[in-house]
């Protein structure tokens, strides 16, 4: 079996962090926030790192290519919908997955046009209608008006998805990186507060919600290329582990930050301002466990003994 | 904190290779065709239950199976890390029909062939091949739990060996074993974990004791054994005597990886998926959400398992995403136990006797209750992963 992180994708999250930290990092986010035109030069910084030219439905490695970009940039809120962006073929319009109940798209107001999956399991284009007044939690969740359109390729919707939630693994890590630093040279009583039990143990328990998260979402990727008839079922699995670990992350970041981890100068603020729209829009936990469910019942779920027959489980005539 | 890309996870669907996936369904087979329905494991009070897996190991090693992980050399097959991973699912999914002969196995055995001479390789190696014989850990003390270095259990030099008085405690399976792997304290130092070492003691000895604690957990997984002045013999310690905390170091590494609980997880997880017409609708209302979380955990313990089994094959050690993977899936062991009890809204320890899957049920919710504290305390894995992330402060 082989093991490992394609190198090549590896390489391209690490040019691409290195040039969201050179165009500010968080900051961009900040500005964003504070009404900055700042997302158009973002478009330019992505479309000079390739992100056109990858084609996640036609190879593993630019799959994993994708991911890694959308993780750095989830790790600097970056105001931008790269996930959509990464997972459309190139030169097409952007992915999303929308409500048609209510349609919200994050960021959609800076594209003229998208190709969306409707949760009704429809597709549709998708326009947006007009920017939102000042949210703080979903500052750049943009209304949109939906019109039919052509099938999107039954993996497309579900690696959308799943991109976007790796822009949720790269906030997690943010926010874990962040604490981290904080508990390892803020002092109180006489010693930093990761010299203390409670503290050492929550920042134990956040890093392995943050490495089971990972690997999950490496495992999709994999999923999604390898067997695109499961995708579907397999995106909302990592939503849903993406959902409950982002909440738990980013609420113990915060406990253990301090007040200091509210304050928009902090990037903790931002990155848990920025990142809610990813969690909860169009699918929030409950909703993603509605549609898990209906998917569990059509068409199982993968595991080692997935359809196994149990004779020795089953009662006796029965 | 390095953020490097967290190598060891298939860029296929987890596709081991059709030989492991062979491997996977011969052991199915066997499992389904030595055992009776309604069978949880040896340690019960009916003695046919140990006999059952006793003549299953005999069956695995004459097919060839029983030391498959071991080297070549010493009667296994080299099997590959991801045989070795399908063996420890199946296994643990069926309630160890191995039985207590799993520990010599999984990690006494290597001990032996890292730590052995000629002598104990052949006297010790070949039986636990061979399917014949039972070892048990002597290693917890009333005082001596996660703290094993306090262990007080003393052997006093004499003309032709030692003589060894203390008492264990939680030894499991103690009455069942034919040999003990026994932590002693050989001479006193400041640093505690010197003056220890490894002994290898016949159960049959004069002077050793076991008594059997009851406990909720169930027969034979609890017991007291009580050393009175044994005899014991240089020929008898494994590696250098003091050398023991170093020989404990690297025989608990062989176990580092840990038993595959979210294999047994998965396989009552998809029992009670199938026995509620293979949707989560059938279950109760508010337990849906729950369920499902626990597929979705025990697919992130399994992954997290199979990380560290990569990293080391591939000679990596990576103390923190071990010890991760550990609370990962003693976690998750406790909670789909607690999902799997109350899908049976009760039934589980009312009705058990007569329907196998509720009896398979309670016995995990019980078992599982240990999860957390055996082999390792959670409290000891956060240790480990907080001082990998934030060093000592």
């Amino acid at each position: 079996m082989d093991l490992g992180h394609p190198d090549v994708a590896v390489e391209y999250g690490r040019n691409a962090r290195a040039a969201f930290v050179d165009a500010g990092g968080v900051e961009l986010a900040r500005k964003a926030l504070n009404g900055t035109g700042v997302r158009e030069e973002v478009a330019t910084l992505l479309e000079d790192l390739g992100i056109d030219s990858l084609d996640v439905g036609a190879s593993a490695e630019h799959a994993f290519a994708a991911a890694e970009i959308c993780r750095v940039a989830g790790s600097v809120a970056l105001p931008y919908p790269v996930a959509g962006r990464a997972a459309a073929e190139p030169g097409t319009a952007p992915i999303a997955i929308v409500d048609p109940d209510h349609p919200y798209i994050n960021h959609g107001d800076l594209l003229s046009r998208w190709r969306v999956m409707g949760l009704d399991g429809e597709s549709y284009f998708a326009t947006p209608v007009h920017s939102r007044e000042q949210s703080v939690l979903g500052p750049f969740l943009t209304p949109v008006e939906l019109d039919q359109a052509p099938r999107l390729e039954a993996a497309t919707g579900p690696m959308a998805m799943a991109l976007g939630d790796w822009g949720i693994l790269g906030a997690v890590e943010a926010a874990l990186d962040l604490t981290v630093k904080h508990v390892k040279t803020r002092e109180q009583f006489g010693q930093p507060l990761g010299a203390f039990q409670a503290v050492r143990f929550a920042v134990a328990d956040m890093f392995v919600d943050v490495r089971g998260l990972r690997v999950l979402a490496d495992y999709t990727i994999s999923r999604i290329h390898s067997a695109p008839d499961d995708a579907w079922t397999e995106a909302l699995a990592l939503h849903l582990a993406s959902a409950e670990i982002a909440d738990s992350i980013l609420r113990m970041a915060h406990q253990l930050t301090g007040a200091i981890g509210f304050c928009d100068e902090h990037d903790l603020s931002i990155l848990t301002r920025c990142t809610q729209a990813a969690i909860r829009v169009p699918l929030d936990l409950e909703a993603t466990n509605d549609l898990l469910a209906d998917q569990i019942e059509a068409c199982g779920f993968a595991s080692l003994y997935d359809g196994v027959e149990m004779p020795h489980l089953d009662v006796e005539g029965g | 904190m390095p953020w490097a890309p967290i190598r060891g996870l298939p860029m296929t669907d987890l596709d081991m290779g059709s030989e492991a996936q062979r491997l996977r369904e011969r052991l199915r087979r066997l499992i389904q065709d030595h055992f009776p329905p309604g069978f949880l494991g040896a340690f019960s009070d009916d003695p046919a239950d140990l006999q059952l897996t006793q003549s299953f190991c005999e069956r695995l090693a004459n097919e060839g199976l029983l030391a498959l992980a071991w080297p070549d050399e010493y009667g296994g097959a080299d099997a590959s890390v991801w045989e070795q991973t399908v063996v420890r699912e199946e296994m643990w999914a069926h309630h160890e029909p191995r039985g207590a002969q799993y520990m010599g196995l999984n990690w006494v055995g290597p001990a032996v062939m890292r730590f052995g001479t000629d002598d104990q390789k052949e006297k010790h190696l070949p039986p636990i091949t061979a399917g014949e014989v039972i070892w048990c850990q002597g290693f917890s003390e009333p005082e001596a739990g996660s703290d094993l270095a306090a262990l007080q259990t003393r052997a006093r030099s004499t003309d032709t060996g030692w003589r060894v008085t203390g008492q264990k405690i939680w030894t499991s399976y103690a009455a069942m074993a034919d040999w003990c792997f026994l932590a002693v304290r050989t001479s006193e130092h400041e640093d505690r974990h010197q003056g220890i070492s490894i002994f290898l003691v016949p159960m049959d000895r004069e002077g050793i004791e076991v008594r059997p604690i009851d406990s909720m957990l169930g027969p034979h997984h609890l017991n007291e054994v009580f050393y009175d002045d044994v005899l014991t013999y240089p020929s008898e310690v494994l590696g250098e005597v003091g050398q023991g905390w170093e020989v404990i170091r690297e025989s608990l590494a062989f176990e580092r990886v840990g038993i595959a609980r979210y294999a047994r997880a998965d396989r009552l997880l998809n029992a009670m998926l199938r026995r509620s017409g293979g949707s989560v609708v059938g279950l109760p209302s508010g337990l849906r959400s729950r369920f499902m979380r626990s597929l979705v955990r025990t697919r992130i313990a399994r992954l997290m398992a199979y990380e560290v089994v990569a990293a080391q094959d591939g000679g990596e050690v990576d103390d923190a995403a071990a010890a991760a993977a550990r609370i990962a899936s003693t976690v998750n062991d406790q909670d789909t136990a607690d999902v799997l009890a109350e899908a049976t809204r009760g039934r589980f320890m009312s009705e058990e006797l007569s329907d196998p899957l509720l009896a398979a049920i309670e016995d995990y919710w019980r078992y599982s209750r240990a999860a957390t504290v055996a082999a390792g305390t959670i409290e000891i894995q956060r240790i480990l992963v907080a001082r990998s992330v934030l060093g000592k402060l």
